[in-house]
């Protein structure tokens, strides 16, 4: 004897959810994946900026590291200083910049990341801001001060792509569309095999 | 925070309840099963499968697919009696709605 299917209330409001997730608009969410960008961290005048990718991109990049003066303008490559990894195991490890001046600052990489349909967002930059002048800070061994850069690839604008304003590179990604098919498919069956059981 | 966790735990919220609510007679046994299942696929989808498949269609349909078929493998084993069709038609309604959650409720960029 089979038991039978179970809450049929719960089931319906389950399959009218999915239902509206098949109308809502596509984004590729691959059971909710990350955004792309990076994470800052501020101590005193040591800013410590965490790229956060899929493909464990960290310091050394290619192209390497930028900081741009929100106030200035002024556009500077970073050495290749690379900080401690452990804090996020996944991923590569993190730009160290030392003796930041204080000011309002935005870092990225020189290669922007390309655009990936399936992150909720892929960003240029992050912004942060040193609150406070250092007077005896110092560069640790081997961290050469900042090189002048050109302009940075990003403009004004933070988000390379997102997922879902339609706007940037973001598009309808083919691949969500085909994940919510598959489930759907072998749900319905599943659901009309389980129903012929129960008349048995 | 990890960018592995929010995903994590959306998934675990919506997928745990869909596969409890399709055995009503081990609800704890095949929600623990999925919580294990769920957590292995999800964190190995968005942690180590795009350092091999970037992040592009090809490793969202390849992702989504082994999730479903791992999962419907795993409840097909732990259940009792042991009936492949309900074990499948669990993988893809939870894995379905997880999507689904995904889509609605988190933000770009968040």
């Amino acid at each position: 004897m089979r038991a039978p299917i179970g809450n049929q209330p719960f089931l319906t409001l389950l399959l009218a959810a999915a239902a509206a997730g098949l109308a809502a608009p596509s984004a590729a969410r691959a059971n909710c994946a990350r955004p792309i960008g990076y994470v800052a961290t501020v101590t005193g005048s040591t800013v410590s900026i965490q790229p956060v990718n899929f493909e464990a991109r960290g310091c050394p990049a290619a192209g390497g590291m930028l900081r741009e003066n929100v106030a200035t303008g002024v556009a500077e490559r970073l050495a290749d200083f690379c900080g401690p990894g452990g804090a996020e195991p996944d991923q590569g490890l993190p730009y160290v910049d030392e003796c930041a001046g204080p000011g309002t600052y935005r870092y990225g990489f020189a290669t922007p990341y390309p655009c990936s349909h399936a992150a909720c967002s892929t960003d240029y930059f992050t912004e942060v801001t040193v609150p406070a002048p250092d007077p005896g800070c110092q560069r640790s061994a081997g961290n050469a001060a900042p090189t002048a850069f050109g302009t940075p690839p990003w403009g004004d604008r933070q988000a390379i792509c997102t997922s879902a304003s339609g706007g940037g590179c973001a598009s309808v990604p083919s691949g969500s569309g085909a994940v919510l098919l598959l489930d759907g498919a072998v749900l319905l069956f599943g659901l009309a095999l389980l129903r012929r059981q129960r008349r048995r | 925070m990890s960018p592995l966790l929010a995903p994590w735990l959306l998934t675990l919220a919506v997928e745990v309840p869909c596969v409890a609510a399709l055995y009503p007679g081990r609800r704890l046994a095949m929600g623990l099963a999925c919580a294990l299942g769920t957590t292995a696929t999800n964190l190995a989808m968005n942690g180590l499968l795009p350092r091999w498949l970037g992040t592009g269609a090809t490793w969202l349909v390849t992702g989504e697919a082994a999730a479903l078929v791992l999962e419907g493998l795993l409840y097909w084993a732990v259940a009792r009696p042991r009936d492949p069709v309900r074990a499948f038609t669990a993988s893809a309604l939870a894995n379905g709605a997880s999507f689904a959650a995904g889509l609605l409720f988190l933000p770009p960029g968040g």
